[in-house]
């Protein structure tokens, strides 16, 4: 098990010197500048400011100044705005976690029950009320399903903030629109999952054994069914708690999604590079948390890897 | 008194193309102790009547229509409560499947799933019941008991996971066992240790076993007394000898036929010409006749044929089917 996580994180720290190299290079190849705005600046300002930020020097030198910083720990200062970007990733990256975490709660505080529930009482009215609900959550787009949330909670009914990041309760909307689409989807999932495993031999031996139906459920059948949950869960938790650009454009929420899409716009390299790395972060490490409960739910894969 | 008695079983399936006949009036009875072998080809109803009997049938679409089956003379086991039977499942009733390789739970050690029936039969202690699975493991033949006992299923051969099928199904020491084609799914070489094996098992807890299979080899080397099914009827039921030195029904005597040792070496085996009939239609008469291939006097074309007594432990369905003389089939070939 030591073994495979070692493994796995020395492939991650290469996986991660790609991904810099790649948008490093990307990034300032695409048009334009960071001071190319839609008023002119003076010719000279822009050179001085060219110079400040070491945009004048050839783009190999410039890597490895990048990296030289990035191995300190530094992710360089914004070519925007005055902060620097760890303090940009600092302050808005935790409002994402934030928002996130509740999403992700109610993703799967909804999702596994309803798809469990779903799967039990399969082709009956227990399964088709809410799979065809589920059907319509992931057909349904966020920048769709916010707004409404927001017209019946916020404006007509007057429960929550329209928009806003300032007291606790302005985490539910946001977090609903997001949680509620991924419940969709981890419904549908956990359903298929389970009825997989209900129709296994060994759910009839259970059977057989007299082994009452509510374990037959939570303990033989679970544990397999969960398993295409939680590969899903992988890829889906980096995004889930990176920030979403369209729910945070809509309820006006400082997370890093936002800072993201920005970023890429304003070529502001050293913001693009910053995002990315933490995404890519994210990504690894959900995947890698997500290898470490398969192989703990699935006996099987352990016996491969030793 | 017969530790179960079946009496008028009848399991259909209601399907979106017709009503499945699959287990239509069977009654039978076990004796404690003994073996009680249910032959047939795939389709007659052997299996469905007794998983019928554990109530493993899916329902919808399956349902049993009509029936007792009476466990020691006190429990209705097709008319009882959910909760009822299951006190009995798994305790005094248990059960061995055909495929050893998925009959387990992977995700869960075998140490779990042999103590599991104790636990809850038994509400024994997780020593005790550990200690007790350990020797259910060693009385099957599997050695290092104590350290395999911890082992996934993944971690065991086919044959070595059937023999946890029987220690698992044994270790409550169960009235009744039901082996469904114990053998069908393993080699050869493998195939006659796991009967002795149930046989042994059987002798030590004084178990009656219905042990259900198409292979009439095993039948033979195992079973007091035999039931042949035939397309959801049982048409013959007599003692090993009766069955086997006596047949009376032409099915059963077709299917002896089959048994590959009876030719002489180099010919094509004998098969039953054509196919079991669609369980889906009603069969007024004599299904066996309505086989292609199969010639009858049509007595009971249209009439359900009774059954007749032979001797005092052997009974056989009446039938007209004509079948072509030993000499005949070997001329063929």
């Amino acid at each position: 098990m030591f073994k495979f996580i070692a493994r796995r994180i020395l492939q991650s720290i290469i996986v991660l010197f790609v991904i810099t190299t790649v948008t490093f290079f990307m990034v300032h190849a695409a048009p334009g500048d960071p001071f190319s705005a839609e008023r002119k600046m003076p010719e000279h300002i822009k050179q001085r400011l060219m110079e400040h930020y070491g945009l004048d020097k050839p783009e190999i030198v410039q890597y490895f100044h990048y990296v030289g910083s990035l191995l300190k720990g530094d992710l360089g200062p914004s070519h925007v705005e005055t902060r620097s970007v760890n303090r940009i990733i600092g302050t808005t990256f935790p409002v994402s976690l934030e928002l996130g975490s509740w999403a992700l709660l109610i993703a799967l505080g909804i999702g596994l029950p309803v798809g469990i529930i779903a799967a039990v009482f399969r082709n009956t009215l227990a399964d088709y009320i809410p799979m065809s609900m589920a059907m319509i959550g992931i057909c349904l787009p966020t920048f769709v399903l916010g707004p409404v949330l927001a017209l019946i909670f916020g404006v007509w009914l007057g429960w929550f903030n329209v928009s806003g990041w300032f007291i606790p309760a302005d985490r539910v909307l946001p977090a609903l629109t997001i949680g509620l689409v991924y419940a969709a989807i981890i419904a549908r999932i956990t359903r298929g999952g389970m009825l997989e495993v209900l129709n296994q031999d060994f759910i009839r031996t259970a059977k057989a054994k007299g082994v009452p139906f509510p374990r037959i459920i939570f303990f033989h059948t679970l544990k397999g069914g969960l398993l295409p949950v939680i590969s899903f869960l992988g890829p889906a938790l980096a995004g889930i708690i990176s920030g979403s650009f369209v729910v945070e454009t809509i309820f006006q929420i400082p997370g890093m999604g936002r800072q993201f899409v920005q970023s890429a716009f304003n070529r502001d390299y050293a913001l693009v590079m910053g995002t990315v790395i933490v995404y890519a972060c994210l990504i690894i490490v959900a995947n890698l948390l997500v290898d470490i409960v398969q192989v703990i739910l699935n006996p099987r894969l352990r016996f491969e890897d030793s | 008194m017969a530790i179960l008695e079946v009496k008028d079983l009848k399991t259909y399936f209601h399907t979106r193309n017709g009503t499945v006949r699959a287990v239509d009036g069977v009654s039978f009875s076990v004796e404690r102790g003994e073996t009680l072998g249910i032959v047939g080809e795939s389709g007659s109803g052997k299996s469905v009547s007794c998983y019928s009997l554990m109530g493993l049938i899916p329902q919808p679409p399956g349902r049993i229509e009509s029936g007792q089956a009476i466990l020691d003379g006190k429990i209705d086991l097709l008319n009882s409560s959910e909760k009822v039977l299951r006190k009995i499942r798994g305790r005094r009733v248990s059960m061995i499947f055909q495929e050893p390789m998925t009959s387990l739970n992977p995700y869960l050690r075998v140490s779990t799933q042999l103590i599991e029936a104790l636990r809850m039969h038994e509400k024994l202690g997780r020593k005790e019941a550990l200690s007790r699975a350990i020797k259910s493991l060693e009385e099957v033949g599997i050695t290092e008991a104590s350290t395999r006992v911890h082992f996934y299923p993944h971690e065991f051969s086919g044959g070595m996971r059937q023999r946890v099928m029987i220690a698992m199904s044994m270790i409550t020491h169960p009235e009744i066992l039901i082996a469904d084609e114990p053998t069908t799914a393993l080699d050869v070489t493998v195939q006659a240790q796991i009967l002795e094996l149930i046989r042994e098992r059987q002798k030590a807890n004084n178990s009656a076993v219905i042990l259900i299979t198409h292979d009439l080899g095993v039948v033979a080397g195992m079973c007091d007394r035999i039931n042949v099914m035939y397309a959801g009827k049982i048409v013959e039921s007599g003692t090993a000898d009766d069955i086997f030195k006596n047949a009376q029904h032409p099915y059963t005597i077709a299917l002896q036929r089959s048994i590959p040792s009876l030719g002489s070496k180099g010919k094509a085996l004998y098969t039953i010409p054509g196919l079991p009939p669609d369980l889906s239609r009603p069969i007024p008469g004599d299904a066996f006749a309505l086989r292609q291939g199969i010639k009858s006097g049509g007595k009971w074309a249209n009439t359900p044929p009774p059954m007749r007594q032979v001797s005092e432990t052997h009974w056989v369905r009446e039938s007209d089917v004509i079948l072509p003389s030993l000499e005949e089939v070997l001329d063929v070939r």
